[in-house]
């Protein structure tokens, strides 16, 4: 049982998408899972053959637990189960050494406001800063972060005014958020970033790099503001002023291409969020700062990316509703541009392994 | 975000509000402890030490100890609250309203309208309910339907720390009387609560769980009971919506009839006693309002029509329970 995100400690198979005895490749989906926040297809890491199906459906599992074993097609049901049991008897130790969420969260006050942010890898590595977009937080990289982690030096972060960063910010400008993100990465020493940016996150990304060149090592932008006029401003402006369930889940089913990513708990974490003190003040000075002028992208950041020395790529779901896909085109040819099919406004969510393994490719 | 008790979430909502807002008070018996003597201050925080480290923080003025006289606690805050200050009375047992109970509905709830609009009482009650700690028939009653039965009432019953402290600092804001239960024996209770400052609106209830099946409808503690045993029904392929009505007036009627439709079958887990209780007054509503998309009667989880035994082996007998939930659901799926 795979785990997405800090906070998910258990999962359920909702159904099995191969049989025993089919060959899987790695990256091809083979279950469907379902945690408290999402329900997502579970990318094999592997190439093999399904050989058992440890679990049985609908039952809440923790995290770690033997979901399948693929194997030669001859293994003897005696091997197989002889492996059960000695993961599981190795399994029981291990889940006590599993580090609590908690400990991995850490915050740091920059500019008088505290960041929220997680760490995970070896300082050893290159590091990658991911910055969400508008409304989210760094629980949106929930399908990358970890995986990332093995070869670089990850940090997510709550932008000022969402996740669990401080809420009464004196300003929602794009040269005032890159700044605080600036200062975060010196305060954490970092000298050649990778960054990961999204949405308005993307356009952070853009804005930091303009002014230290020489810190940054490569960008990556996914489905970035500032590359057009067109945006679906009243996607922004309903989901601040949204204050139910039903309300929530209308605006936030644009963001996907197939919304049945978006569970009961996902759309609850949002409504948590947007209910603490000063967040609806907070999202509206980032709208008016950062992203709309008379519904339009307040921002046009295009033109400067050939004033960039480091390498970009551009990611873009092919079916973007809140930003079109054709905002992609008609860029620099030196531009690495990846169209995502089947993805929305977050293929990052919808499709990771694609975007992790540009991740990997790209970073340096 | 960390993980904290029911307790604290509320202790949370007290302090963080009260150093926001310097109209908010607190009075009830022992919410400090100690006052006029010379031993040691702040010694119960309340009962169960929901107010622990208030009066260190704000002051006598603003934590006050009372005599032992509910009328006395409830009508001082009613006064307080028609003047200017926003008070958060403690009425320590439910049990126990019968004392002071026309400074709650003939007094508090009424002034808003008697007076035309131009009075305004932003008094919050807190109070404990509810059975399971062998307390016996006067400390363990579920009063909540006689309070929500009263107009000009609201009645809050949170289920979890989150609900807890959201609840409580809207109870705090909101300008009309609130009558806030918190079963006892939630107060251990852990759950993820925000650090900072949140509210969760009134007449919105929660879905904790979605399914086709069978809708459970509960509040406060029946709230555990009913995800516990829609987790279990899981396996055997039945799945259950189950609705943590969270505020009983204002009451989400929206929410009900939608889970009501979505299943067609409704099992209603109530712990007040069956005669005029909450499950009665649901059962009405959706009756009247959804009665084509019932599938099966409305079946009623709730304790026989006797005071709270004192017996371990008759309370426990007493209480609603999963043996109990999982006929009521049969019968229904039977029809």
């Amino acid at each position: 049982m795979p785990k997405w995100g800090l906070s998910m400690k258990e999962g359920s198979v909702v159904s099995w998408l191969k049989e025993l005895g089919d060959e899987i490749k790695k990256g091809e989906t083979f279950v469907e899972i379902e945690t408290e926040k999402v329900i997502n297809e579970f990318e094999s890491p592997e190439n093999g053959i399904l050989i058992k199906k440890c679990v049985e459906k609908d039952i809440k599992i923790p995290v770690g637990t033997l979901l399948a074993l693929f194997g030669p097609k001859d293994t003897s049901s005696d091997d197989i189960n002889k492996f059960i049991l000695d993961f599981n008897s190795n399994f029981e130790k291990q889940a006590a050494s599993n580090v609590e969420s908690e400990e991995l969260t850490k915050k740091v006050e920059i500019n008088d406001i505290n960041i929220n942010y997680v760490q995970m890898g070896s300082e050893e590595n290159p590091s990658i800063v991911f910055i969400h977009g508008f409304g989210g937080d760094l629980n949106n990289w929930m399908f990358n972060q970890e995986k990332l982690s093995k070869s670089f030096n990850t940090f997510t972060i709550d932008l000022p005014g969402h996740g669990s960063s401080s809420k009464n910010i004196p300003q929602g400008d794009i040269s005032y958020l890159s700044e605080v993100v600036s200062k975060f990465c010196e305060t954490n020493d970092l000298k050649k970033i990778n960054l990961v940016g999204h949405s308005l996150g993307g356009g952070i990304c853009l804005s930091i790099a303009l002014n230290n060149m020489e810190l940054i090592s490569s960008i990556i932008l996914i489905s970035p503001i500032g590359f057009g006029e067109e945006i679906d401003y009243e996607f922004i402006e309903e989901f601040i002023k949204a204050d139910s369930r039903k309300e929530l889940k209308y605006q936030l089913e644009k963001l996907y291409f197939n919304n049945e990513i978006l569970t009961r708990d996902l759309i609850n974490e949002v409504l948590k969020f947007k209910r603490l003190d000063g967040t609806t003040e907070a999202l509206q000075k980032i709208m008016n700062g950062s992203l709309l002028l008379e519904k339009k992208q307040k921002e046009f950041l295009k033109d400067k990316i050939s004033n960039l020395t480091c390498p970009i790529t551009i990611i873009w779901g092919n079916d973007d509703k809140i930003i079109p896909v054709n905002h992609s085109k008609s860029l620099p040819k030196d531009i690495n541009i990846k169209l995502i099919n089947e993805a929305g406004h977050m293929p990052h969510i919808e499709k990771p392994n694609e975007i992790n393994t540009i991740i990997q490719d790209t970073s340096i | 975000m960390s993980e904290k008790t029911f307790r604290q979430a509320l202790n949370e909502a007290l302090l963080q509000e009260m150093k926001k807002d310097e109209n908010v008070i607190v009075i009830g018996e022992d919410v400090a402890g100690g006052a006029g003597a010379n031993g040691e201050q702040d010694a119960w925080g309340g009962p169960m030490g929901i107010t622990k480290g208030l009066m260190p923080e704000f002051g006598r003025e603003r934590v006050i100890d009372t005599p032992i006289s509910e009328s006395a606690i409830i009508g001082t805050a009613a006064g307080a609250a028609l003047t200017g200050l926003r008070p958060v009375a403690e009425l320590m047992f439910v049990d126990f309203f019968g004392v002071c109970f026309d400074q709650i509905f003939n007094q508090a709830a009424k002034f808003r309208y008697m007076f035309g609009g131009k009075a305004v009482t932003p008094l919050t009650i807190r109070t404990m309910y509810g059975g399971g700690l062998r307390a016996a028939s006067q400390h363990s009653q579920c009063l909540y339907p006689i309070f929500t039965h009263i107009p000009g009432l609201k009645v809050v019953i949170p289920s979890n720390p989150y609900d807890a402290k959201g609840l409580l600092v809207q109870s705090i804001r909101d300008d009309d009387p609130v009558i806030f239960f918190e079963n006892k024996t939630l107060y251990d209770d852990l759950g993820e609560v925000p650090d900072d400052l949140y509210t969760v609106p009134f007449g919105e209830a929660n879905f904790t769980r979605e399914g086709k099946d069978v809708t459970l409808i509960s509040m406060g503690k029946t709230v555990q009971l009913c995800n516990q045993v829609a987790d279990e029904l899981k396996k055997e392929k039945i799945s259950c919506t189950v609705l943590d009505l969270r505020t009983l007036s204002p009451l989400d009627e929206d929410s009900i009839l939608e889970a009501a439709e979505e299943t067609g079958r409704v099992v209603i887990v109530d712990e007040s006693n069956p005669r005029c209780n909450i499950a009665t007054d649901i059962s009405a509503l959706i009756c009247d309002k959804a009665f084509s998309s019932l599938k099966a009667p409305i079946k009623m989880v709730t304790p026989p029509h006797t005071p709270v035994p004192f017996s371990p082996t008759l309370e426990d007998m007493y209480l609603p329970n999963e043996t109990k939930v999982k006929n009521a659901i049969q019968v229904t799926l039977d029809n």
